[in-house]
């Protein structure tokens, strides 16, 4: 039992002693929020850096290092009286203002909602196939052999010619699959010293209410106060296919997510704050996503360029936009594009196919699957009222904020994404058929919901003052 | 504006969204809004195809087929409309602890049989229609099923199928929304939601309520003095309906964890499975890594008659770890195995055979391995390959 709590809380807290002392202008919701999910990936960087020294696994030891990990940041100078947020922004009020009753209330709701998941995750064993086929069995290996034993592709396990000794999965692509997710669930473990089917999937719930954290921490940031921000947090949290993601644990579309949207968060953030901090977190986050899941290369590609766009001054841009449109047009009427990266890969685009470093190639074909689309959005319970609400949140928000797109850095990662999710699903006949099937389209959905809705509220709501005072967490 | 009186506003015009809302679901369902009368079969009308049956004047009694141990009774007069009916209902008691029961379709939608199962309450034994997507079109053949032990008979008064009213729809619905779906392989991929209530979606529908609240509350836009409240009340009633949706859910996710308190409260961490299938296949795989299999990592092969994505391979792959396994196809791999692996043929797998006499594996295509059966069951079987001089055998 000490060592599932030592695994569950020991990230978190060293995330955010870290965060506490260099991400000054924060407030504790974020530094909690933030500090969870840098905490657990600082905790997969270690175990392999373990691996790669060449100790054995054993759960003790990796979780001293840790401690030292989240004793460092005590070294440097404390917070200032300066750096502190200012205090009380709301006024007085009474405990049994309209405010407080609200903010109580929703957060009772959320409170309910997360005990409700990891009452499940406490008797429910891994449920879900990926979770089970694809992620647990490279943990389960681990953490019986105590080493991280390689993994080869099925046709190099039969003829031996990879690694000796290496181990393949039962799903013909997914030994290569990011092994972050493994990573989470080895150490979730090691921690409980003996493999558990069930609370294994405890961190699923915290990554949940971390996103929550960040979220509410940002949107105070954002000037927003603290009875809406906890509505807001209560209306992601209680979105039915994010829970879910807590309660049937053990895939990493959730970790996605979470990077994704805190990296736009702190993406935002900066291009008001301007503060380091908030720009080395969105770049953090950003390249986290390449070691979560496949896809996260797109997304996490995307906000990437996202930033860029955020550091280069305007003119530039225009320059930068300018070149790649002639680029593309002048290669579509070449034909197309296809050129061998040294060390990373081929890239060809034309009208027959698309081939991408690290994913593979795919053809191309137009299939209509807008139906699909509707259904799942605005039909199926899957979203509850999420995806109406972000058309009108949209809408207005144009109509009402057009200032904010002269910060056009959000903009362009929102709108390239939702383009390379109807891009994918309409134009690669595999894709196509997967959302047909309902396989994949709400998880590459669920990558892109968190980051949609806090856009949303940033747009709609954010205050535009720069930069703002903090107010209370 | 006081809060009271905001709250008021927000409230009256949720309370017309709401009535809109009905109203245009009502004139566009086309229903009544009381029931007409059903259509009604009596015993005597029903026509037995399985079993035996001693029929009376307003009752029969019929027994179980011999060998099927089933029951069939097919309802003359079709065809009719799927629209025109909307709940079966079978006039008998209770169905017995070891009865189960099934209607059955044909329609000119879908050639192929379609079947429910029947529900035995208090409120009789029913069959909810509506709520199967199948149920549609022209109705050209409607039955019966029982299955049951041959001592068993029942008492059939007869079959109503009850046309919907538009209060029997609503309470469809209302049933639906209060039946918590279990979780299956499918919800990490999307939430399922009974078919024939999805064309009413809860979130269609409380979305509409929230248009026409706004669309109610648009003149306070008007009034200068009202302008600024016009946010807040609707975000209110945004947040109500969302909060309405999400009771159901909350529900659900408690419904579900209880459920599986129930399922697995008491078992350990380690020794959990899925079902009672699941079950088995980690029994078995226990059995092999406590006394067949060396200690892991061992090479070991599983053979299954399936290609791609098969559960049960899958799962017996799972509780077979941290053994070093390889896990496709439906032949032996011969250029590939080696002296000391393990091979495991989960259940039939037709395309090999083994020759115990020569201590031989075999596809149907010829190609073989030296191998010694050391584990036999209806289950699995399970072999170490020997080397190819089929020595080392051991008795």
């Amino acid at each position: 039992m000490t060592g599932l709590l030592v695994s569950l809380f020991l990230p978190w807290i060293a995330g955010s002693t870290w965060l506490w002392r260099t991400w000054r202008t924060a407030n504790l919701p974020a530094v909690l929020g933030y500090g969870y999910l840098l905490g657990i990936l600082v905790t997969t960087a270690l175990i392999r850096l373990w691996h790669f020294a060449g100790l054995e696994l054993e759960f003790w030891p990796l979780a001293a290092g840790l401690a030292l990990v989240a004793a460092l940041p005590l070294l440097l100078p404390g917070r200032t009286a300066r750096e502190e947020p200012p205090r009380p922004g709301n006024g007085p009020s009474h405990w049994w203002s309209a405010e407080n009753l609200v903010f109580a209330f929703f957060l009772f709701l959320i409170a309910l909602r997360l005990g409700s998941i990891l009452l499940d995750n406490i008797y429910r064993p891994l449920f879900s196939w990926d979770a089970w086929m694809n992620f647990a069995p490279k943990a389960r290996v681990w953490f019986e052999l105590g080493e991280l034993t390689p993994y080869t592709s099925p046709k190099d396990w039969l003829r031996g010619a990879s690694l000796e000794g290496a181990f393949t999965l039962g799903n013909w692509q997914a030994w290569d699959y990011p092994v972050t997710v493994p990573l989470v669930m080895l150490w979730t473990a090691l921690g409980l010293d003996a493999w558990h089917d069930d609370l294994i999937k405890f961190p699923w719930v915290f990554v949940g209410a971390a996103l929550g954290l960040a979220v509410y921490g940002q949107f105070r940031h954002f000037g927003i106060s603290r009875h809406t921000a906890m509505v807001l947090v209560y209306l992601l949290l209680s979105i039915p296919y994010v829970n879910v993601h807590m309660v049937l644990g053990g895939y990493a579309d959730l970790w996605l997510a979470t990077a994704l949207s805190l990296g736009l968060l702190s993406l935002m953030r900066w291009t008001t704050t301007q503060h380091q901090t908030d720009l080395a977190l969105a770049l953090l986050f950003a390249v986290s996503c390449f070691a979560i899941k496949k896809p996260g290369v797109i997304w996490g590609g995307l906000l990437l360029a996202s930033i860029g766009l955020a550091l280069v001054p305007r003119r530039i841009t225009l320059v930068l936009a300018g070149f790649f449109a002639i680029t593309a047009t002048a290669l579509w009427i070449a034909g197309g594009i296809d050129i061998n990266l040294p060390a990373i890969g081929r890239l060809r685009i034309d009208a027959g196919g698309i081939a991408l470093p690290y994913l593979g190639q795919q053809p191309l074909g137009f299939t209509n699957v807008s139906t699909v689309f509707v259904d799942s959005l605005f039909l199926s319970p899957n979203w509850h009222l999420f995806w109406y609400a972000l058309v009108v949140a949209l809408m207005l928000a144009l109509t009402t904020r057009p200032a904010r797109l002269r910060q056009p850095a959000p903009f362009f990662f929102t709108v390239t994404s939702v383009v390379a999710i109807l891009f994918i699903f309409f134009m690669i006949p595999r894709y196509s058929k997967e959302a047909l099937e309902l396989t994949t389209l709400n998880r590459a959905l669920l990558h892109l919901v968190p980051s949609l809705f806090v856009f949303a509220i940033w747009w709609l709501w954010a205050r535009p003052a720069e930069p703002a005072p903090l107010p209370e967490p | 504006m006081s809060i009271t009186t905001r709250f008021l506003m927000g409230f009256m015009a949720l309370l017309a969204g709401i009535a809109a809302t009905a109203g245009i679901v009502w004139k566009q369902s086309g229903l009544d809004w009381s029931a007409p009368p059903p259509m009604v079969w009596h015993a005597g009308d029903l026509e037995v195809t399985r079993g035996a049956a001693l029929k009376g004047p307003d009752s029969m009694l019929v027994t179980f087929e011999k060998g099927s141990g089933r029951i069939l009774l097919k309802a003359p007069s079709m065809p009719f409309r799927a629209e025109d009916a909307g709940i079966a209902r079978i006039l008998m008691d209770p169905l017995p602890a070891q009865v189960k029961g099934g209607v059955f379709w044909r329609s000119s939608e879908q050639q192929q049989v379609q079947s429910m199962t029947l529900s035995s309450t208090g409120a009789g034994v029913t069959a909810d229609l509506a709520r199967h997507p199948a149920w549609e079109g022209a109705i050209t053949e409607f039955g019966i099923v029982f299955r049951g032990p041959a001592t068993e008979a029942l008492a059939i008064d007869g079959l109503h199928l009850e046309r919907l009213s538009f209060g029997g729809s609503l309470r469809s619905y209302v049933n639906a929304l209060t039946e918590p779906e279990a979780w299956t392989q499918q919800t990490i991929n999307f939430l399922g939601f009974p078919s024939a209530v999805h064309d009413a979606s809860s979130p269609l529908l409380a979305a509409t309520v929230v248009f026409f609240a706004l669309l109610v509350l648009s003149p306070l836009l008007l009034i200068h003095r009202a302008r600024a409240s016009v946010p807040a009340l609707a975000l209110g009633i945004f947040v109500a309906m969302w909060l309405l949706l999400d009771t159901r859910w909350q529900w659900v996710l408690l419904h579900n964890a209880n459920e599986a308190r129930a399922t697995w409260a008491g078992t350990a961490g380690g020794a959990k499975d899925l079902g009672s299938h699941d079950s088995r296949l980690r029994r078995f795989a226990m059995d092999l890594k406590n006394d067949v299999l060396p200690p892991p990592p061992q090479r070991v092969f599983i053979v299954h008659n399936s290609e791609g994505h098969n559960i049960a391979r899958l799962r017996f792959q799972y509780h077979l770890l941290p053994h070093n396994i390889y896990n496709f196809g439906r032949q032996l791999k011969p250029r590939f195995t080696q002296a000391g692996d393990y091979i495991i043929l989960l259940g039939s797998v037709p395309g090999v055979s083994y020759l115990p006499s020569e201590t031989r594996l075999q596809n149907d295509d010829g190609a073989s391995i030296q191998a010694q059966a050391v584990q036999g069951s209806s289950f699995a079987s399970v072999f170490r390959v020997l080397p190819p001089d089929g020595k080392g055998a051991t008795p």
